[in-house]
């Protein structure tokens, strides 16, 4: 489990001190995790981790904008933010993938036992909890049915991970370089870089703030609102384990009421899309198995230099021989397309400026509620021949 | 603007609340398995009632293995049961085979000087009017353990990895019943929540 909770870690990066992680990497750059990970397929680590991506996705996206009137000036400042998410109960679950041969019953028997009842001879998927779910439903398995010893079969009885009960969730904290020009944009930048193990992890984003309403003439000065458009594109990259991307696009809108005091809203558009790759220590190589298939080569056929790794690979085989998956039978890599709840939101909020401070406040509704809120500092301004005082 | 400001100060309020219950990355990374564990209770060349005794030894299963150090808490939460093969001495069909009670039970047990001592047994549930046609290699036959005795495992699992499991076998229904079998091989599948910490 120590493994397990190392992959966690690693797929929360955005979230933790670089120190709790205790990763190591193989000569690719691939984060390698031991056999005692056996309880996860790939599409199952996907769906169990799902909604921890939806967190860091959301917080990566958030704190892109607060008040939309932007000076026609230039400035340089910085914004730091830290945001909260309430988990939705509809999170807590997934749809895990059951191994092929469950529900035949001319193979075998198979019962979840759930909420007091028995069901019988499950298939397909089974309703498991995600890392913010609660417990998880073991399915009993009695093979095979026509004869022979159950010691032989693979499809035994299984169990899955549990959620940990989590309904809230802190974010991602951003701290943010904030550039504004005289053409009413904010271009705002952060970075976050971590060393694991000899690796490092690296988060960039840029995003970017246009005011738009002087373009069409929509409010007069004396009405203090303002309606500007944003953009954001940010990466997160580790070795060859995670290679994240995330967009948005949306549209703000401000009003002041004078004593500093706005609010604001915004709609925003977002995604967040990748790869996250880890392998199985001593796992599956083409080169030990023919032509792809499962089927695995002599050891005479294999090449002197490859004879340590494929001994090593024949006895970690040996500790996950009984799982009902073949890719946990066979040590393949757990790799998956990164997918995420969010694609709207819709934000809320307030902020107050005094002197070269503000603080902004605001609550989005999207697959996951979130608050966010921070404090911008504008160190200096000036226009394009003389400076501004603040 | 009065509304404006009250509005702020509750967002503020309820921000500062929400940040300080947030959950942080160590309740994520908190990991919770349902550990397996299978075992054959042979009940071999005996009459009932009697019983059968399984010492299940944890260390067969390499996720014990890998985290005994750092086990928190563990639960015992069900088992199923049920029949691989079953002989007795006269031959009688399966059909026909049918006790009035199979109950389970676990033992805990303590070091003493270095001696292991059997502690009190516990029961884990049981089987009433058992028709073992009914039990013959199927997964329905699911018993949850109770919290109480449920959590007793958790003790026993940071002191030992042996697990004491008996098997209690009524006398059989119906008369002019041999009773004696040559064997009885029950399997018992048995789910256990084990919550670990660094």
């Amino acid at each position: 489990m120590k493994i397990i909770k190392s992959v966690l870690i690693l797929t929360a990066l955005t979230l933790v001190l670089p120190s709790l992680m205790k990763a190591e990497f193989n000569e690719k750059g691939v984060f390698e995790i031991s056999s005692d990970f056996s309880a996860f397929n790939s599409e199952n680590f996907k769906g169990y981790t799902k909604p921890l991506f939806t967190t860091i996705g959301q917080g990566a996206q958030s704190n892109l904008f607060s008040v939309a009137n932007y000076n026609d000036s230039y400035s340089i400042g910085l914004d730091i933010s830290l945001s909260s998410t309430i988990i939705p109960g509809s999170q807590g679950t997934y749809n895990a993938m059951l191994p092929a041969a469950f529900g035949d019953t001319s193979i075998m028997d198979n019962a979840i036992y759930k909420n007091g009842q028995v069901i019988r001879n499950i298939s397909g998927t089974v309703e498991q909890p995600t890392i913010y779910g609660g417990n998880s439903n073991a399915i009993y398995v009695v093979s095979p049915v026509a004869g022979g010893d159950p010691a032989d079969s693979i499809y035994k009885t299984i169990g899955y991970n549990e959620g940990n009960n989590i309904s809230t969730m802190a974010s991602l904290p951003a701290i943010q370089l904030v550039f504004g020009l005289p053409t009413q944009t904010e271009i705002r930048f952060r970075y976050l870089g971590a060393p694991i193990d000899e690796e490092m992890y690296n988060h960039i984003a840029v995003s970017a703030n246009q005011q738009v309403d002087q373009w069409f003439d929509l409010f007069e000065k004396d009405d203090n609102m303002a309606l500007a458009i944003h953009g954001s594109y940010q990466f997160m990259t580790l070795a060859e384990t995670i290679d994240m991307n995330s967009w948005a696009a949306g549209v703000h809108f401000s009003k002041g009421f004078g004593d500093g005091l706005s609010v604001y809203t915004g709609l925003q558009l977002e995604d967040l899309g990748g790869t996250f790759n880890v392998a199985r220590q001593n796992g599956y190589q083409e080169e030990f198995y023919v032509n792809g298939t499962d089927e695995l080569k002599p050891s005479n056929s294999i090449p002197t230099e490859l004879q340590a790794q494929y001994q090593a690979h024949l006895a970690a085989r040996r500790d996950t021989e009984n799982s009902p998956f073949e890719e946990v039978r066979l040590l393949k890599p757990i790799s998956f397309d990164i997918e995420t709840f969010t694609n709207w939101r819709f934000t809320v909020g307030g902020a107050y400026e005094y002197g070269i401070m503000e603080f902004h406040l605001d609550i989005g509704y999207a697959s996951q509620m979130f608050l966010n809120g921070g404090l911008r500092l504008r160190f200096k301004e000036w226009a394009s021949n003389s400076e501004i005082e603040n | 603007m009065k509304n404006i400001k009250y509005i702020l100060l509750a967002l503020i309020s309820t921000f500062a609340i929400f940040s300080i219950q947030s959950c942080d990355v160590t309740d994520v990374t908190d990991v919770t398995l349902q550990l397996t564990i299978n075992f054959d209770p042979l009940f071999e060349d005996k009459s009932v009632p009697d019983s059968s005794i399984e010492i299940v030894n944890l260390e067969d299963y390499p996720e014990y293995n890998d985290n005994k150090d750092d086990i928190e808490d563990a639960e015992i939460l069900h088992f199923n049961y049920s029949i691989n093969d079953i002989k007795t001495s006269d031959n009688l069909p399966i059909d026909s085979i049918e006790f009035d009670r199979i109950a389970f039970y676990l033992i805990p047990t303590y070091t003493d000087g270095g001696n292991r001592i059997p502690g009190q047994r516990y029961k884990l549930g049981e089987f009433t009017d058992v028709k073992i046609s009914d039990y013959y290699k199927t997964a329905k036959h699911i018993i949850e353990v109770t919290d109480d005795v449920g959590e007793l495992i958790a003790e026993q699992i940071k002191e030992t990895p042996y697990f004491v499991f008996v098997t209690e076998y009524s006398a059989l229904k119906g008369e002019n019943r041999a009773n004696y079998f040559d064997y009885i091989d029950a399997h018992v599948d048995m789910v256990v929540r084990v919550k670990t910490t660094e």
